[in-house]
């Protein structure tokens, strides 16, 4: 027994918390607003989290349509090369007219 | 560009979902190993709940996105329901499944106090499942994972993750929080 004199007891250990836990929240703190240990980060964090998704998402956008003007190239060059073919021409063409208005002036002027 | 524009959403938010997913789970194994003994347990543990958090909202985002793009096709049920989708049902159901370990490691951590230690640390360790079955769902789903920048990140991302579980697994059990006596407390709890 006498060697736990010294040591504080559960209730003063308990009231040492409590009273280092209300001082850690009043000093330099709003009343019931917690403040975060990595506060500065969490803001870089999400600005950078925001930051790149709006440049994923417009790179993805760019990519999209630099490919879609890629195929729509590939077909008109495609669609030309059958507008050439004697007798097969007006077929061809007259679908095209639909999607790509290119070929409808090649095939009107050969 | 208007018409896609959720579609293009749906992308980004799904990939910023995977990063910050990944690197909480990279911030949980540092607070964990203490492998970098430099950052504070308390801003270790701050930063990666934030990163979970922020990766629940981007995942949001993902689902939004994939709901309100028109050309894709994708109905509440087959955001929430496994294998419902027409599009790669397995690959997206492995999304659906890491969505909802995703916000069962969340939810738990935000009620960690209400719960019992085992409890919550058993939920807690499915974490590593949402980064497993969240990357195989990117690779095998998503529309990028044929891009050299996307498979790159997943490689060294796999690799970081790799190396500090079995850093973690290897090390003798608490020698970390051992090193400093301010993360033990922290420590124990994760």
């Amino acid at each position: 027994m006498t060697k736990h004199a010294n040591t504080p007891t559960q209730a003063e250990r308990i009231a040492a918390l409590q009273a280092r836990r209300a001082a850690s929240t009043t000093s330099g703190r709003t009343a019931g607003k917690r403040r975060h240990a990595a506060e500065g980060s969490r803001v870089l964090v999400a600005g950078l989290s925001v930051a790149s998704f709006l440049a994923i998402g417009t790179a993805v956008a760019v990519a999209q349509q630099q490919h879609a003007s890629t195929v729509a190239a590939g077909k008109t060059t495609t669609i030309l090369q059958q507008t050439s073919i004697p007798g097969g021409a007006q077929p061809v063409a007259r679908t095209v007219t639909q999607t790509v208005p290119q070929p409808v002036t090649v095939t009107q002027g050969s | 560009m208007g018409t896609h524009a959720w579609w293009y959403a749906a992308r980004a938010g799904g990939m910023v979902a995977w990063a910050l997913a990944s690197l909480s789970v990279i911030w949980g194994l540092q607070l964990s190993t203490r492998l970098v003994r430099k950052p504070a347990p308390a801003w270790v543990l701050d930063l990666h709940r934030f990163l979970g958090g922020l990766a629940v909202a981007f995942t949001g985002v993902h689902m939004v996105g994939l709901f309100l793009d028109t050309h894709s096709n994708f109905g509440l049920a087959q955001l929430l329901v496994p294998f419902t989708s027409s599009w790669r049902p397995s690959a997206v159901a492995l999304g659906v499944v890491a969505m909802y370990l995703l916000l069962a490691v969340e939810l738990t951590s935000l009620a960690m106090n209400r719960l019992p230690r085992r409890v919550w640390h058993a939920i807690h360790l499915s974490s590593f499942g949402v980064f497993v079955i969240g990357t195989v769902h990117g690779l095998l789903a998503g529309t990028d994972a044929t891009n050299p920048l996307f498979q790159w990140s997943v490689m060294i991302v796999s690799g970081v993750v790799l190396f500090l579980t079995l850093v973690r697994a290897l090390a003798p059990k608490r020698a970390a929080a051992g090193r400093n006596p301010k993360a033990t407390r922290i420590v124990g709890v994760i």
